[in-house]
């Protein structure tokens, strides 16, 4: 196809060509000999050619340049400007996703969604003033943001069109700081839109020197270039701009109208003057020729537009030059010739972009001075150290992560403005403040690091603590192997979960609490670890751990962090039993086990199955049950919901005897008959508290059983516990959820 | 007992360099967390002339929960009661984390200076309060000169 394009050139049916050339393009990938044919086809035509047909064109061009600078957008951003207007940030407002734009470019920008890595932006979003960022950019760059307010005032008078007063403000702020390229950019446009283009192309000039690697420099000087008829050199500008920015949407139009004037103005113009001498052009399809006119009226090289400086007649001097030695030459050599100056340009055009390619485009930071560099602008307000992981609120407030974590454990309210964080905390979208960060890295690296040190520190002192002391959740009894969910809403409670989260461990203790007071709270002395499975955090900052049990201990001191329990223990499990006893207790466990299932089997079925769903089925028997560090598992699962007060679960757990363990199950089980044969007949629902009571008496009665709650301790207890878990959502979870088992008599016994 | 927190040092640093003007707070010296305070009664108040002696305990979980603070000396305001407690919106549902020492001793001060006897904890004091200002200020006076001008 391609071959049969330039045959047609050759044949000068350049209908044919520019159609043939135009659907290779098409058809396939750019090749320079493709864009040159198609490019230079068309004009010899005849007609005028509309600017339409270049725009394919030029999108081939900008492709091939695009596909040559690989990568996304590589536009070079400076530190401590906002991406949306290059310039240093003004009123600085930082989005949920932690990068940082001016209030006003945030405002109008309609994209919704952050420019830095795409995130949306909420629509509630307040573009409330970052606060610590504001303050040290107006200590750090006083002169700056004078300026950058006058340049706003500038491009507020552009937008109004008056373009005069614009100029005074740039030049006002260029005096301020004259090597400002973004204020030195807008007046390069200023003064554009005067047609004062040699002044615009000195100032896009400047641009361009003082930030090569910046694509609207070369954009604003290829503008001037064009307006000065400079075709060529715009088009190279142009090019260079879309290297640097993939992004730029008006550079299309710009690179059409550019080759346009390189491959067609010149003709047109030539035509138009031509008829306007009052001379008619010696036209036909195959032979016009612009070379044979420019040689009949040389004058008309010069004048074609007024200030040019010669681009674009260079395109007609070489086959000019041809023309006059050897018009009816071998085709051939015409068409090779003809070309070299446009295959040049395409040559130079690559060779600028390579030149892009090897540039350093590492973005220079706006320069601090160190002196204004005060490490106790960064200190975080809640723990007074240097802020580590920084993160600013909707409200423009920046802590440490982990510092607002914990308040947020107590309050929805931003600590320093009492706003309301609740709706931040629910997005559960928060992310470092890129520029604070990058501040700290750069300006404090001593501090960073130091702080980092720190922060390592805590967190392994938090791992030590579980080499020597754990954290204990005062709530209820737990048992080895019985699922233990939760639901964490008590801030303390919320800090220690993230230290296991933050300390990568996995378990907790918990005991059960043994008084009503919550100011002066005692728990149990002995307890079980808990292996969290699964956690899920909810919008409002609780959340809801699924736990296993896995071994008991003995707490031996007891301490505090952060405000939650945490004790030092020992790990203990049943005495293994001696070979003379063995047959005994196998004996009990064949009489206490088929016992235990069909106490259970007996129950409601819809209960059965509530309890399948907090605790599981009930496990099968072990074959080597005797030798378990903890028993046979299905005992622990009865016991986890057999009608027991606290206290007494609480001894039951402490027991290393597994046939003390198993006959307190039996007697339970045997009261439990006991009552239900004596309420046959009756009501079928009993009261919880008579149940409790009944049951409780029996086991204070009971030789082992010394230390059980008194009714009214028990009534006590259930209090506290329907107080732990009013906030449970009743429609997620059953009332299994941190409660004290014998609640489910009171289900058993209105069964 | 896990280290201090760098904020209490801090806080316990800048008290001691740069003192509030009319307020000494002192940390006790064998623990850290419990200060000793002393505010002098405000100009044009009737506790003017007074040295009032508190007490303020960080808790545990200080800045995220509210210091404790307490007049050891007695004070005839609306707003403390006979055993010293201070009833204050930042002391406790309003308390911030970003507030310090500093701030809440700052307040107590200005509470002396403006009493709110609508918002009272001494209820008995509240009402002649109310009802004869002028009389409830002489007793306040009195006071001061009886318990806090001592030494």
């Amino acid at each position: 196809m391609a071959e049969m394009s330039t045959d047609a050139f050759m044949r000068r049916n350049y209908r044919l060509a520019a159609e043939m050339y135009e659907k290779c393009l098409k058809d396939s990938a750019t090749n320079v000999e493709l864009f040159l044919g198609c490019g230079n086809s068309p004009p010899r035509v005849g007609d005028v050619v509309p600017q339409e047909k270049y725009r394919h064109l030029a999108s081939v061009l900008i492709d091939a340049i695009i596909a040559n600078t690989a990568g996304p957008s590589s536009c070079p951003v400076r530190g401590f400007t906002c991406r949306i207007c290059e310039g240093i940030l003004l009123q600085p407002v930082t989005i949920a996703c932690g990068h940082t734009f001016c209030h006003r470019c945030l405002a109008r920008d309609i994209s919704r969604s952050c420019r830095q890595c795409g995130q949306k932006i909420a629509s509630g979003c307040m573009l409330q003033t970052n606060v610590l960022m504001k303050g040290l950019s107006e200590k750090w760059w006083r002169e700056e943001i004078s300026a950058a307010r006058l340049r706003e005032q500038g491009n507020e008078l552009c937008r109004r069109n008056e373009i005069d007063a614009a100029l005074a403000k740039y030049g006002e702020a260029l005096q301020i700081v004259p090597d400002d390229h973004l204020l030195l950019s807008k007046r390069s446009d200023a003064l554009f839109r005067l047609n004062r283009l040699q002044a615009a192309l000195e100032d896009a000039e400047a641009v361009v020197r003082l930030c090569p690697a910046w694509g609207k420099g070369h954009y604003h000087r290829g503008m001037a270039l064009s307006g000065l008829g400079r075709h060529e050199d715009a088009l190279v500008s142009f090019s260079v701009c879309v290297a640097l920015d993939h992004d730029m949407g008006a550079v299309c139009h710009e690179v059409t109208l550019a080759l346009h004037h390189l491959l067609v103005g010149t003709q047109a113009g030539f035509r138009a003057r031509c008829h306007s001498l009052g001379v008619l052009a010696p036209y036909s399809v195959q032979g016009w020729c612009p070379r044979f006119l420019a040689s009949s009226y040389p004058a008309l090289n010069s004048t074609d537009r007024g200030d040019s400086s010669g681009g674009e007649e260079d395109f007609l001097q070489v086959p000019q030059r041809l023309s006059s030695s050897s018009l009816a030459g071998p085709v051939p050599a015409l068409v090779s010739q003809e070309n070299t100056r446009l295959h040049a340009l395409v040559d130079h055009i690559f060779q600028e972009v390579d030149k892009i390619k090897r540039m350093d485009m590492k973005p220079v930071d706006l320069s601090v001075n160190p002196d204004l560099v005060d490490p106790a602008d960064f200190d975080c307000v809640l723990c007074c150290r240097t802020l580590w992981q920084p993160v600013t609120t909707p409200c423009g407030h920046t802590y440490c992560w982990m510092c607002l974590d914990r308040c947020l454990d107590y309050s929805f309210a931003c600590p320093l403005c009492m706003t309301s964080l609740a709706d931040y905390l629910a997005t559960s979208q928060r992310a470092v403040t890129e520029v604070i960060e990058h501040s700290l890295r750069l300006l404090l690296p001593a501090e960073y690091l130091a702080r980092q040190v720190t922060h390592d520190q805590e967190l392994s002192e938090l791992v030590q603590l579980w080499g020597g002391q754990v954290p204990v959740f005062v709530c209820t009894t737990g048992f080895p192997g019985v699922p233990c969910p939760l639901y964490v809403y008590e801030p303390r409670y919320r800090v220690m979960m993230r230290h296991c989260a933050e300390a990568g461990t996995r378990e907790f203790g918990i005991v059960a609490c043994l008084t009503k007071d919550p100011g002066n709270q005692s728990y149990a002395e002995y307890g079980t670890m808990l292996e969290i499975r699964d956690w899920i955090l909810l919008d409002n900052g609780c959340s809801i751990l699924t736990t296993v049990g896995v071994r008991r201990f003995h707490v031996l001191t007891r301490g505090e962090r952060d405000g939650y329990d945490t004790a030092k223990v020992e790990y203990f499990r049943d005495q293994p039993v001696p070979a003379e006893m063995l047959p005994d207790l196998k004996e009990l466990h064949e009489r206490v086990h088929p016992k235990a299932w069909q106490w259970f089997h007996s129950l409601e079925a819809e209960l059965q199955c509530e309890i399948v769903r907090a605790f599981g089925q009930m496990p099968e028997l072990e074959e080597d049950w005797p030798l378990l560090p903890d028993g046979p598992a299905w005992t622990w699962w009865l016991l986890a919901f057999l009608p027991l007060s606290q206290e007494l679960k609480v001894e039951i757990l402490a027991t290393t005897s597994l046939e003390k363990r198993l006959r307190a199950i039996d007697k339970t089980l045997d009261h439990i008959q006991v009552a239900a044969a004596a309420r046959q007949g009756q009501e079928v629902g009993v009261s919880t508290a008579q149940a409790h009571h009944s049951v409780d008496s029996v086991h204070q009665s009971g030789p082992r059983q010394q230390t059980a709650g008194s009714p009214d301790q028990q009534e006590r207890q259930n209090q506290r516990v329907a107080t732990a878990s009013h906030q449970l959502p009743p429609h997620m979870f059953s009332s299994r959820f941190l409660e004290d088992s014998r609640e489910q008599v009171g289900v058993v016994g209105s069964c | 007992m896990t280290a201090l927190p760098r904020r209490i040092i801090k806080e316990t640093q800048r008290l001691m360099q740069e003192p509030v003007p009319g307020i000494s707070a002192v940390p006790d010296d064998s623990n850290a967390r419990y200060f000793h305070v002393i505010v002098t009664g405000p100009e044009d108040s009737p506790f003017e002339g007074g040295l009032f002696k508190l007490e303020l305990f960080l808790p545990e979980d200080y800045p995220m929960s509210a210091p404790k603070v307490r007049f050891i000396t007695k004070i005839y305001h609306p707003n403390i009661d006979r055993l010293g407690r201070i009833c204050l919106d930042i002391l406790k549902d309003k308390w911030s984390p970003a507030l310090q020492i500093r701030t809440v001793l700052l307040s107590i001060q200005a509470l002396l200076s403006a009493p709110n006897p609508d918002d009272p904890l001494a209820n008995d004091v509240a009402e002649l309060w109310k009802v004869n200002e002028a009389e409830a200020i002489r007793n306040a006076k009195e006071w001061t000169r009886r318990y806090a001008m001592d030494n």
